[in-house]
């Protein structure tokens, strides 16, 4: 059954694609260390609060591949648990956002009239405030918790993907099926999500993949800032940021963390890239 | 207008199904109004094929969507067995009037598979149960002449005649009274295209179908009308039972029309005007009401044409035109 998906018309299409099957390896590997980080790291104890004096600051060694930082924890335990926050933060972020924007975008696009005004101005209103700006004021204003760092980036994200339905939306709503549905007397309800919905997945659910890696990104800028996941909840972003007041002395601090967002961001762009050739859409 | 309606009718058994009295749909171009219907009137009666034929821009199209319920006229009225249903209309009155469409590819949408597709039409205007359902899909398959192992495939392993055949299952599963044909074969192959209307003309008899069929091509009503209606720039400008407006077009957009179908016989070629005519529209100003809209093209216009919009008028009980010039039967010979 799973192993029909490599004799599928789409697997070939995008294994058709070298970088984009090295993306969706990479893709695994991530995702599996996340998932069985208990498991598979040195030291699992050291994600949480933890705190050994007597081994600060190691530079990578056989017992700690990526060193150990400021109280002597495992950079390489701290990596691969910070991979698990990263992946939660953009899959519950886009979870919130891409949903809440798809909707949005097909109800606009497709009654037109007023929902296309109200809908598509307050849209133009929040993709006209810089990203992390908004972020940062909601995160300002908000107490600092993971929650709220994932609703901020969550009301940043909903309206591209409102925009880029309201198009497409805009573009099939006079196409035949959906006028044949209307004259067959299906519902609003059934155009939307039954007949138009399904054409527009395949640009959905690559901006998805491409948007993990973003929002995972910008996750980091917000950590980094000092806004984003408290302590001691290992997250890639403030590693970086706190290896960054040791430098260059304590180069493995920023350094390993930072590989790591490098990876996952790149892995996720490169699987959107191969979706996007795979369902034959130009740039 | 509604006495040069009645006037076409001739006392018959024939009920009107769909009146349609004075529509007018304009639309805003930039701070133009262009009317795409400029005050059309219309009878369709039980079990004929009205055929509504004229170039891209008369206005067929949106005539047909004004029927279908899909668009609203800016005045005038729709009537199905004398009820109005000009603004609104119930599920009942939805199921009673179908369509196929131009395109083959667009028709059908690509993400849901045939028995989807005809599932759809069905859940909405009948109880019947899932398996209910799925056995009429594979009786209008059938009905239609594609196998009703189809069903779970997709539009895109179906060929454009087979994919038409499906959208006119679809049609037929609500089980109308009218079924609108916008361009139904205009894009398929010429032997296809002849397939395709014999199935037409078998299921009109089968189950006492009244057509709408939209063209701009002629030659395809020719054979399956009752009636011919020619609409230019949003005006009838003749009308008439199909071999008299063939044999004798009395208007002269309906003799260019005529001359463009390509003939075999003698006969058929002496009807063709002599005159050159420019089939193109490009930079050719529409009118705005206040002279024959079809002025700007016209070879044979007089000085009468520049006053007003011509009427319809009839030159037999079953046939009219808007012309002020018209070609007549001894003209023809002289040219």
């Amino acid at each position: 059954m799973i192993l029909g998906i490599f004799k599928s018309r789409a697997w070939y299409r995008y294994s058709s694609e070298p970088l984009a099957v090295f993306g969706l390896g990479l893709l695994f590997v991530i995702v599996f260390l996340a998932v069985l980080a208990p498991v598979l790291t040195p030291y699992p104890n050291h994600a949480g609060r933890f705190v050994d004096f007597g081994n600060t600051s190691r530079p990578p060694s056989l017992q700690h591949w990526f060193g150990t930082d400021l109280v002597g924890r495992d950079v390489l335990t701290r990596v691969v648990y910070g991979y698990r926050i990263s992946l939660v933060i953009g899959f519950v972020v886009l979870g919130l956002a891409a949903p809440l924007g798809v909707t949005l975008g097909l109800v606009a696009g497709y009654m037109g009239g007023r929902f296309d005004t109200v809908i598509m101005r307050i849209t133009d209103v929040f993709l006209a405030i810089p990203a992390l700006v908004l972020a940062m004021a909601v995160l300002g204003v908000l107490e600092r918790t993971l929650i709220n760092g994932l609703l901020a980036l969550a009301v940043l994200w909903w309206p591209w993907y409102t925009r880029m339905v309201y198009n497409q939306t805009r573009a099939l709503r006079h196409e035949e099926f959906v006028v044949a549905a209307r004259v067959v007397g299906a519902s609003h309800l059934h155009i939307l999500f039954r007949e138009i919905l399904p054409n527009l997945l395949p640009s959905v659910l690559t901006k998805f993949t491409l948007d993990l890696g973003f929002v995972i990104l910008v996750a980091s800028a917000l950590s980094f800032l000092g806004l984003g996941v408290e302590p001691p909840t290992p997250d890639l972003g403030s590693m970086v940021a706190e290896g960054a007041t040791y430098q260059p002395d304590m180069w493995w601090l920023p350094v390993f963390p930072g590989l790591a967002i490098l990876l996952v961001v790149l892995a996720f762009n490169l699987v959107g890239d191969g979706l996007r050739s795979m369902f034959g859409e130009g740039r | 207008m509604t006495s040069v309606a009645e006037s076409l009718v001739p006392p018959a058994e024939d009920p009107v199904l769909i009146r349609i009295e004075d529509l007018r749909r304009d639309f805003t171009v930039g701070s133009r109004t262009v009317s795409a219907l400029a005050g059309v009137s219309l009878d369709i009666r039980r079990g004929q094929t009205v055929a509504v034929v004229g170039e891209s821009g008369s206005g067929k199209t949106t005539l047909g969507n004004q029927i279908l319920g899909i668009d609203r006229p800016t005045s005038g009225r729709i009537l199905f067995e004398g009820r109005e249903i000009t603004a609104t209309r119930d599920t009942d009155m939805r199921r009673r009037i179908q369509v196929v469409q131009q395109s083959p590819y667009t028709t059908l949408n690509p993400k849901r598979n045939l028995r989807q597709i005809l599932e759809l039409p069905i859940a909405i205007h009948s109880d019947r149960s899932r398996r209910q359902r799925r056995d009429r899909v594979a009786e209008l398959l059938e009905i239609v002449g594609v196998s009703a192992d189809f069903m779970e495939r997709y539009p895109y392993t179906l060929s454009g005649g087979q994919r038409q055949r499906v959208a006119l299952a679809r049609a037929l599963a609500p089980e109308p009274d009218v079924i609108v044909l916008d361009e139904p074969t205009s894009s398929l192959d010429v032997s296809v295209q002849a397939r395709i209307l014999q199935l037409l003309v078998e299921l009109q008899a089968q189950y006492q179908l009244t057509y709408l069929f939209i063209t701009h091509d002629l030659s395809v009503v020719r054979n399956i009308a009752d009636e011919v209606v020619v609409l230019y720039r949003g005006y009838v400008v003749e009308r008439g039972a199909t071999a008299e407006l063939f044999s004798n077009p009395l208007h002269r957009y309906n003799a260019m029309l005529l001359s463009s179908i390509p003939v075999v016989s003698e006969p058929e070629e002496a009807l063709k005007p002599s005159w050159e005519w420019d089939g193109s529209v490009v930079g050719v100003e529409p009118s705005v009401g206040a002279a024959c809209p079809f002025l700007p093209r016209c070879p044979h216009a007089v000085a009468l044409c520049e006053q007003g919009v011509p009427p319809l008028v009839a030159e037999t009980p079953t046939h009219q035109h808007a012309c002020r010039n018209p070609r007549s039967s001894e003209s023809a010979h002289r040219e």
